[in-house]
């Protein structure tokens, strides 16, 4: 899943905000940014729940278990797209893509294999 | 103005956001919440109510004393019932004195009946005035998962029982 749009036309990668010439991107990397924030709620979350949980009730023992899974998956599953452009360095693309960590190393590797298409198209 | 780059420290902005978020749950619900319940399971509101209760008794006025002078009248009646007419002219001595300590004592219990009454919202008062004075200990108290117990909070009986005798939570009639 992915928020936004991350389309490869030709030697060109679109996103719903911004076109990048391949040609030009220097790293395509994908990164986590909720990760030690969620981490760290499910944390808090669980350590309260421990420490607790003789005096919380079992709907309440419940209710923090799935809160700190879900921010736990969240921060896990929720990834950015990171282009690093030879000529803006860390561009503006990583505000504008997210999406599941899963779908965004896929679409990684398809966008590194364009970029290596394009710089070789155009070396030759 | 110089921006701060967040991007070269250790933490992100929203873990200090997350951080702050929790800290001042702690301090506002679960700390408070949590302490409540742990007084209801040590059973310190009976425990309260039935202490404040013996110190309310404690305060009970005592009853004057009322000189033992013999009813002549009564006792002439008793022996010849026939003197009934005389024994009415000869009046009780200490009647007017035990009518005034009926009074009193139905005054006395009314009053400790109005004060046991709020004793109850005495109790929760000292719960509230207790929390409130130890917010941050009781905020990092349940923030820890009770890891860190500060010694206000190791000792919160003391705590309780002084902030069950501040002005705020005064019984009303108590003195």
């Amino acid at each position: 899943m992915i928020f936004g749009k991350l389309i490869i036309k030709g030697s060109v990668l679109h996103t719903h905000r911004d076109s990048f010439i391949l040609e030009g991107i220097k790293k395509v990397s994908i990164y986590r940014p909720f990760l030690s924030s969620g981490v760290m709620f499910a944390s808090l979350a669980g350590l309260f729940a421990v420490g607790f949980a003789d005096i919380l009730y079992p709907g309440e023992l419940v209710l923090l278990g799935s809160i700190a899974s879900a921010s736990m998956g969240f921060g896990l599953n929720l990834a950015q797209l990171r282009l690093i452009s030879r000529d803006l360095g860390v561009s503006e693309a990583p505000d504008a893509v997210y999406g599941t960590y899963a779908h965004l190393k896929r679409e990684r590797l398809r966008i590194s294999s364009a970029v290596a298409e394009a710089k070789s198209g155009g070396a030759s | 103005m110089m921006s701060i780059d967040f991007s070269s420290a250790p933490f992100s902005p929203l873990m200090v956001v997350v951080g702050l978020g929790y800290a001042v749950f702690s301090s506002v619900v679960s700390g408070p919440l949590m302490i409540e319940r742990e007084l209801e399971n040590a059973g310190w509101h009976e425990t309260c109510q039935s202490q404040l209760a013996s110190d309310l008794q404690a305060t009970r006025r005592p009853e004057t004393v009322i000189p033992q002078v013999p009813d002549l009248g009564g006792m002439l009646c008793g022996v010849y019932p026939e003197l009934g007419e005389l024994c009415q002219l000869i009046p009780d001595p200490t009647a007017a004195a035990r009518a005034a300590q009926e009074q009193a004592r139905a005054l006395e219990d009314a009053r400790l009946a109005r004060a046991t009454s709020g004793l109850p919202d005495a109790c929760s008062c000292a719960e509230q005035v207790f929390t409130e004075q130890q917010r941050w200990a009781v905020a990092l108290y349940a923030a820890s998962g009770r890891l860190l117990e500060p010694p206000v909070l190791a000792n919160r009986e003391l705590g309780l029982s002084q902030a069950l005798r501040s002005p705020l939570c005064a019984v009303e009639g108590a003195s």
